[in-house]
């Protein structure tokens, strides 16, 4: 017999969360226990107002684009029959492998003022700087387009899963009700996509402000240029948490109200056949302008900035070759698939918890376990110093106290805590997909092989995790791409003698030496392909 | 022994109570169907049977192996119980035979073969073992989830609502079957359902249920007859209500006149009470000079329904087709109306 | 069960982690705000003379916090920085412990010390301005206030302001003139500037070439890296290097600089490396790979740097500078600067 009182689903769930959660709550504590140095008043006297409306004004412009570029994409591949539609269902999503600071370091080269683009346009027509318009290259738009690019993939992936998932039978209802097919699927299949769609724009909303590396390229100034600012040359410690604290709330409010708008919509979808037998046929200028959109849009996203690290890995060839860089390429490769298994496993833990007992409680567990990818990767780096380095300092004054070997920064000095930081950074995209999937299974399946005779474990393993296994090879995939282009955390939290490819790379690119990142940027981007290829044939040859 | 028995269940859900000190018991070989509108609680007291439905007070004990009670919780796994869903849940990643053999983990793939061949035996559907739960039609899917809880052997059978997402006539059918299979079988069942017509055919006992408690539990016959109250005589059919005065022991004064009781009336003299009446208990006659006024007739084949206005209140009656007169009412006929004789249930005035 | 099993997993992993830290009997580790491409030559001479090997861990931001929570159990033996606003803040914080040795006091002159010899200057670098080859030629006699005349509207170029090389110059301009006149100074610049600052040092040399400004205001060794790489040549050969403020204060020097952290557990070697880099043999590498001017005083610039001529620099005491610092930063906020 079991006990009611002791329940380890529900205790395991929340010691995960809470050392998912102690970086953040670490900043807070040690934020408001110090002395307030009147920069945040500073701040408010003078740029705040422009800090706040810019990050407010990217990210706006970041989810606008991606769901431009997405939207359409989606639903082409989903629903119209083109040529070369099979490649482009997999090959867009490849974008994600493009970390963005590359992206940027790529197209300002090539479009700045004194870039090959502009430099041809001048010996062309024989023109002076002042005799032709040019767009600015680094503005802010710049930048959401720059970021866009990069992060339109999350929502065309979560899109196209959302309408190949919808059953066709309502759509072709609404055709027969009269409704022309571009026009049900505005009043169909875009609101019967919105929680596809939420889900999406609240990652690419919270990827994009907590990017520095791209913004700060492109001289775009947001909140989080005003967090380093205050803390790392002010030392202001308070108000950059203050800082901190206003984008996190802002997030929370953002999330908690979708998914309150949202409340009455959970469904459990039944075996949706899809509309894989009743695409649309594109002819004629729809097939060109189809075939012309998603082209340009790979072509910008991808094989441009590709061409263009090519170019200058061939022509500096000799010199950014490094014996070091194959193991730069390990550390890379399996510091990536660890942490990807292990935020799946965090993934699970709480979603599980959730479906064993539903409630606010458990829903809160999963909101506050993804709070940490809103939150530029530098803060948490620092945050994950504190809990470590206080443990470390308590063990070792214990091991002391006993007379035993003091074992020095057992955690903080190791990889450990590297491992933790991008856990804090991106378990949320991990319990983000699951939980999307999991929502779908029927809870029938649950009570049913509970009643046959398998514990809640058991039921994990033998119902529930082989129908979300395509969500979780999802997280896989994305939390693996996420950690090979991961820069601010690993830089601040490695151990000595540890470099990955991407902080071998940003040596160069902070110093904007194009030449010399090309070829371990084109190693990140290739590694990150490989994966996506291996696992997305995987996953077409089975359905 | 009795294969189910509940003392004194209560759940609530935020604050507001779904179960209320609800008390049942289940006979061996029996079937008793939980009936009642949705959100009675009927579909709570089935989970709380599986397992599946914590922060319970009360007993819940199966063959005298307490299941819930203060100091106990035995998850759903170690219930022994099979339970058949309205969707049928099946898993859509195994097949017929994975599904059906889900729960034999601890057996030879020899003893698995045999066991699922003899349940899909049961259910004659021996041949589909290799197609997927979406190749199925709804029936046969729920006769797949039927073998699969029977392979389990369980000691206690639990259906919520198994036979609403099925077509008519396949619904009936299936239901003879299934309870033909489980008295051949011996099982105890437990089921869950709105739809009385199902109850029937089904239970050998109903539990009409009513804001989280039974109300009344017994024979389908008994519960038409000798409801114990409005709500389930209105529940069980069609029903009709005279005011009535006690007059002595073996009558009551009503519009009808004087009616004769079959049985001693345990009431105290002039007491005000309401009798029902089905509308088989009143017989309809034309009558040019008759007090009463036909309103509305409703032709349904073996008979017709008819509303009738008399002393102030209308009455529905029905009309047998197959007596000899085979007589056709319109609206606006004059007509008389009589009570047979009959044992008389009546309420009190409230 | 399954729970139990990747919790040993977990651990198992754990101690893995842990453990792969393995370390070597005689190494020195160093926390570097510089890019290790610009270190390792003189690191790589170390070893091979001493044996001892160095550990890097590099950078841009958030260094000093990393050192300041482990505390006690930190293994940084030295922190190396690009400007001395981090080496003030790094001792001010108290993270820093002093150093007495005669090869440093001689190696490196007194006013490249910390004020009780908690860090060292290693290089020094002028903040220089480069005037176009093409529309206005040398510029002998300019000066940084010139910069936010009128005349020199819609002619400038430069990095982001917040950049710490930035940040120092502005903060002396605060030491000599005062806050006021340094916001006048800052507003003028701004209005000057051909385009909002962006990009680095060679960027603004770049757009000097392609003609968007005509004068960049970029650091001295930048120059030297640009004339070594054929690629970048032509951007180099567009400009010439001035020397501000001749006539009047003397052009503003920043240095990169190292010091000893307080808990160091490889002291000795920490300071074996110190001694090293001031030596001759690393500062004549600084001076020849890197451009930069060695502090020892008997180790003479590379002879493109010294073809710049000799020049007067800026003698106002670093300390007094790095006071300014937040001053500094506060004052780029209020003319919204950058933005």
């Amino acid at each position: 017999m079991i006990s009611k009182s002791f329940n380890l689903y529900k205790l395991l769930p929340w010691v995960v969360t809470c050392i998912l959660l102690s970086p953040v709550l670490a900043i807070f504590f040690s934020a408001f226990s110090t002395d307030e140095s009147g920069s945040f008043q500073h701040l408010i006297d003078t740029v705040l107002s422009t800090y706040i409306s810019n990050s407010l004004l990217v990210i706006v412009y970041v989810v606008l684009l991606s769901i431009l570029f997405a939207l359409p994409c989606a639903w082409f591949v989903a629903c119209c029959e083109f040529p070369t539609r099979e490649k482009l269902q997999w090959m867009l999503m490849l974008p994600l492998a493009m970390p963005p600071y590359i992206i940027a370091i790529v197209y300002t080269d090539l479009l700045d003022f004194a870039g090959p683009v502009q430099l041809t346009i001048r010996a062309l027509f024989d023109w002076q700087p002042s005799d032709y318009y040019f767009p600015e290259v680094r503005t802010l738009f710049g930048a959401s387009v720059i970021l866009a690019l990069s992060l339109f993939p999350y929502l065309y992936l979560l899109l196209r899963g959302a309408f190949l998932t919808q059953s066709a039978g309502l759509f072709h209802a609404a055709r027969t009700l009269g409704v022309p097919p571009l026009r049900a699927f505005w009043r169909v299949s875009i609101p019967l996509s919105r929680s596809a769609m939420a889900v999406g724009v609240s990652l690419i909303a919270m990827e994009t402000l907590g990017d520095f590396a791209t913004v700060n390229y492109f001289a775009v100034h947001t909140l989080t240029t005003a967090i380093y600012d205050t803390w790392l040359e002010l030392g202001s410690l308070t108000t950059a948490a203050k800082i901190s604290s206003l984008m996190l709330l802002a997030i929370v409010i953002l999330i908690s109200l979708e998914s309150y708008s949202r409340r009455k919509q959970q469904v459990y979808q039944r075996n949706g056949s899809g509309n894989t037998e009743l695409r649309f046929v594109l002819t004629g200028w729809q097939k060109w302008g189809v075939l012309a959109f998603t082209w340009s849009l790979l072509a910008f996203s991808l094989f441009i900035p590709i061409a263009t690290l090519l170019y200058y890995a061939v022509n500096y060839f000799n010199a950014s070759l490094n014996n070091d860089l194959m193991q730069y390429t390990l550390n890379s490769l399996w510091l990536a698939f660890l942490v990807a298994i292990l935020s799946i496993l965090v993934a699970l833990l709480v979603n599980f918890y959730q479906r064993l007992s539903p409630g606010l409680g458990a829903k809160s567990s999963i909101r506050l376990s993804s709070l940490g990818y809103a939150v530029p990767g530098t803060v948490v780096a620092i945050g994950v110093l504190i809990p470590l380095t206080s443990i470390d300092l308590w063990l070792n004054d214990v091991l002391l106290g006993l007379d035993l070997k003091p074992v020095g920064l057992l955690l903080s000095g190791s990889l450990v805590i590297l491992v933790l930081g991008y856990l804090v950074r991106f378990s949320a995209i991990a319990v983000g997909s699951i939980d999307s999937n999991l929502v779908q299974v029927s809870p029938s399946l649950d009570f049913a092989s509970r009643t046959l005779g398998n514990g809640p474990v058991k039921t994990l393993w033998r119902v529930n995790i082989p129908l979300i296994r395509k969500g979780m090879l999802t997280a896989f995939i994305l939390v693996f791409i996420e950690s090979m282009k991961e820069l601010p955390a690993a830089l601040l939290l490695r151990p000595f003698n540890f470099e990955t490819l991407a902080t071998y790379v940003y040596q160069f690119v902070s110093d904007e030496m194009i030449e010399l990142a090309a070829l371990p940027a084109l190693m990140i981007i290739g590694l990150g392909l490989v994966p996506f290829i291996v696992v997305n044939r995987l996953l077409e040859k089975k359905t | 022994m009795s294969a189910l028995n509940i003392q004194n269940l209560s759940c609530s859900y935020q604050k507001t109570a779904v179960l209320e000190n609800l008390d049942l018991s289940l006979h061996d070989n029996e079937i008793v169907c939980l009936l009642g509108e949705s959100g009675c609680g009927k579909t709570t007291l089935l989970r709380a049977v599986a397992g599946l439905q914590t922060e319970l007070t009360g007993q819940i004990s199966i063959r005298q192996k307490v299941l819930n009670d203060p100091q106990t919780y035995i998850p759903p796994e170690l219930r022994k119980i099979g339970l058949i869903f309205q969707d049928y849940a099946l898993f859509p990643h195994l097949n017929v035979f994975d599904n059906v053999a889900f729960s034999l983990t601890k057996m030879t793939k020899q003893e698995k073969q045999q066991r699922v061949q003899e349940v899909l035996a049961l259910v004659q559907l021996s041949d589909l073992s290799a197609r997927f739960p979406h190749q199925l039609s709804g029936g046969q899917q729920q006769r797949i989830a039927i073998a699969r809880a029977l392979a389990y052997q369980p000691d206690l059978m639990l259906l919520d609502e198994p036979f609403s997402n099925l077509d008519q006539h396949v619904r009936f059918q299936l239901i003879h079957e299934i309870r033909q299979l489980f008295k051949q079988r011996q099982m105890s069942a437990l089921f869950v359902t709105h739809s009385k017509e199902e109850g029937f055919a089904f239970a050998d006992r109903i539990a009409l249920m009513q804001a989280g408690k039974i109300v009344q539990i017994d024979t389908a016959q008994k519960l038409y007859r000798k409801p114990n109250s409005p709500y389930v005589a209105n529940f069980m059919g069609q029903a009709n209500y005279i005011d009535v005065q006690v007059v002595d022991k073996y009558s009551y004064q009503s519009c009808f006149g004087l009616l004769g009781s079959n049985s001693v009336i345990e009431q105290t003299i002039g007491k005000q009470l309401r009798l029902l009446l089905r509308p088989e208990h009143i017989e309809i006659t034309p009558d040019l000079k008759g007090e009463a006024l036909v309103k509305q007739v409703d032709f349904q084949g073996a008979l017709q329904q008819i509303s009738v206005q008399f002393a102030g209140q209308e009455f529905t009656v029905r009309y047998s087709n197959s007596s000899s007169e085979c007589l056709a009412f319109s609206v606006g006929d004059r007509v008389s109306l009589t009570i047979s004789n009959h044992e008389f249930v009546t309420f009190e005035n409230c | 069960m399954s729970i139990k099993k990747s919790l040993t997993v977990l651990l198992a992993g754990t101690s893995a982690l842990a453990s792969s830290m393995s370390f070597a009997a005689e190494e020195v580790n160093v926390y570097s705000y510089r890019q290790p491409f610009l270190i390792e030559p003189m690191m790589k001479e170390f070893t091979a003379e001493t044996g001892v090997k160095v550990n890097i861990l590099f950078a841009k931001k958030g260094l000093i916090e990393r050192i300041k929570r482990e505390g006690k159990l930190s293994t940084a033996d030295l922190m190396l920085t690009s400007d001395f606003s981090r080496l003030t803040m790094f001792t001010e914080e108290g993270l820093a412990q002093p150093v007495d040795s005669d090869i440093l006091n001689k190696n490196i002159p007194s006013q490249f010390h910390g004020a009780e010899k908690q860090w060292y200057a290693l290089t020094s670098r002028a903040r220089n301005i480069y005037s176009s080859v093409e529309r206005v030629g040398p510029a002998p006699t300019i000066t940084y206030q010139d910069l936010a005349t009128p005349a020199f509207k819609g002619k400038v170029c430069m990095r982001s302001g917040k950049h710490p090389y930035n940040v120092s110059l502005l903060a002396s301009i605060i030491a000599h003139e005062g806050e006021a006149k340094a916001k006048t100074w800052l507003e003028g610049l701004k209005a000057n500037l051909a385009r909002k600052p962006q990009g680095n040092d060679r960027a603004q040399v770049k757009a000097v070439k392609e003609g968007l400004c005509d004068y960049a205001l970029t650091n001295s060794y930048y120059l030297g890296k640009m004339l070594n790489d054929p690629k970048q040549v032509a951007w180099a050969e567009s400009v010439h290097i001035n020397f501000p403020n001749q006539a009047t204060t003397g052009t503003h020097v920043n240095v990169s600089g190292i010091a000893l952290t307080k808990y160091a557990p490889n002291k000795n070697n920490a300071i074996k490396l110190m001694e090293f880099l001031s030596g001759d043999v690393a500062q004549q590498m600084y001076a020849e790979i890197n451009y930069e001017y060695p502090v020892k005083e008997d180790v003479q610039p590379s002879k493109l740097v010294a073809s710049w001529g000799k020049f007067k620099a800026d003698d106002i005491k670093l300390s007094d500078i790095a006071a300014q610092h937040q001053a500094a930063i506060k004052l780029l906020d209020e003319v919204k600067f950058d933005l």
